[in-house]
């Protein structure tokens, strides 16, 4: 899909999405992760990724891109740009954690995780299980055992909201 | 990809989240989530307990984070065990937010009755069994994370010569004597007022300092149970403790030991483990508190000692 005509000079990848669309990077960009550093290293310039659909690969690329730039002078743009990239839904959020780990891109999983992590740590267990779209597979019984096991846990009041 | 994700909530949440579903309990209460968790621990907090010689014999603690403004964050009451009557607790050491309670039936006893190890994120204790050894006059204790069996030490040392050294591994339950020859020849525990209230965990290993036949850092590893040595400047008062900053740093490898040494009023600091001086080591001079394994700095008389400890955890 996109492409650079620029430099013929550099080292250049081919991403594929899992629905098929293909996105040329420069190699120096896309060896931050290690999934395709291993395929670099081994030869390949086209890069099959069929765990990861285009939604997520343009962000994960645009990060790539943004943090391949890091110098000393540009640490407070990345910081924004760092912020407004997480600054989404929490679908949207566990689509590029899974996408950052099958890339294993260790320093952006753990910015997605943490996010994730401070946004829910204050809320309930019913908000919770709506977020990660998890059915309670216990009965009444042995949810209300659990919590007066855990009552400390539940004193005070919960964010209920989903975002 | 949830553990990720669960691994870097706080205690509290977590506690919450294990009603969300029946796996969320599982993988929460996985050893390998546990450690995963303690390793993105990243914010030290500032333990203070206090024992009230009130009715309850109540035994609070304050616990405050260090980078907030806010001084008390939290207040826990220690559950005491069932049956025990307490007429004092103190805590003996602490490792990885796990603190090792000494409670005493009777204050003229020299060892505590009851050894309690304490969590006081999910308010969990279990009481360990007792020493078979007699009694001594003063013990040390130290608590200990063994990599290599993925499991807690507790150790114990006695002060006097003909006492001993003992160590309970957590999951075996039982406490075992330390073969003589590894830590006889260091020298003999140095007195208990130059000693902190506990043995200083730092790199896989206890500290303590020794006085036969010159003063020394004896250093016990809590994998291999051997004693080595670190040598001291001659004619130096020292007190031992672990450095609290290493909560702080992201690399295990800058832990360090310091060592803070008396020459008459005068405190000099030096870091054994580095050559540098460290800024760090100037938090001594705080004239109230000593942090992490320390009890209040400067209370001479033993009575005094047991208002306002400070560990960190």
């Amino acid at each position: 899909m996109a492409s650079t005509t620029e430099t013929k000079q550099k080292k250049m990848l081919i991403l594929k999405s899992a629905d098929n669309d293909e996105f040329e990077i420069e190699e120096s960009v896309g060896v931050q992760s290690e999934t395709i550093k291993n395929l670099v290293e081994d030869g390949f310039t086209f890069v099959p990724l069929p765990n990861v659909y285009t939604k997520a690969l343009i962000k994960i690329i645009d990060y790539l891109k943004k943090h391949a730039n890091k110098t000393d002078s540009n640490d407070e743009e990345i910081k924004t740009f760092d912020k407004d990239f997480v600054n989404t839904t929490f679908d949207d959020l566990f689509e590029l954690v899974s996408a950052a780990n099958y890339l294993h891109i260790s320093c952006l999983m753990n910015m997605l995780c943490q996010t994730i992590a401070d946004r829910i740590k204050d809320k309930s267990p019913e908000a919770v299980r709506k977020i990660f779209h998890i059915n309670c597979d216990y009965t009444p019984e042995e949810e209300a055992k659990i919590r007066k096991a855990n009552a400390q846990a539940f004193e005070g009041q919960f964010d209920e909201s989903l975002d | 990809m949830d553990i990720d994700i669960l691994s870097r909530l706080p205690v509290k949440s977590l506690l919450r989240f294990r009603c969300v579903s029946k796996s969320w309990k599982a993988l929460i209460s996985e050893p390998y989530f546990k450690k995963k968790h303690l390793s993105h621990a990243k914010n030290p907090k500032m333990l203070i307990s206090q024992y009230g010689y009130d009715e309850d014999h109540t035994f609070t603690f304050y616990s405050s984070s260090l980078s907030s403004i806010q001084f008390v964050t939290d207040v826990q009451r220690l559950d005491w065990p069932l049956n025990s009557k307490p007429s004092h607790a103190r805590v003996c050491c602490c490792c990885d937010g796990l603190f090792l309670v000494g409670i005493w039936g009777n204050l003229e006893e020299q060892d505590p009755s009851i050894l309690l190890l304490w969590n006081p994120s999910t308010r969990e204790s279990i009481v360990l069994s007792n020493s078979e050894l007699p009694p001594v006059e003063f013990s040390l204790y130290g608590l200990g994370y063994d990599s290599t069996i993925n499991d807690y030490k507790v150790v114990r040392i006695d002060e006097y010569i003909d006492a001993s050294e003992e160590i309970l591994v957590l999951k075996s339950g039982s406490w075992k004597k330390i073969d003589e020859s590894s830590y006889r020849s260091r020298g003999w525990l140095l007195a208990s007022r130059y000693n902190m209230d506990g043995l200083a965990f730092v790199h896989e290993a206890l500290h303590w300092l020794g006085c036969d036949p010159t003063d020394t850092v004896v250093s016990f590893n809590i994998s291999n149970e051997m004693c080595g040595e670190i040598p001291l400047p001659p004619k130096a008062h020292v007190e031992l403790r672990a450095d609290l900053e290493k909560e702080k740093k992201k690399r295990r490898s800058r832990d360090k030991l310091i060592v803070c040494m008396w020459k008459g009023i005068k405190k000099i600091l030096k870091a054994l483990a580095s050559s540098a001086r460290t800024p760090q080591a100037t938090r001594h001079d705080l004239p109230e508190f000593s942090f992490l394994n320390g009890f209040e700095e400067g209370a001479d008389d033993e009575a005094g000692n047991y208002n306002s400890p400070v560990h960190g955890l």
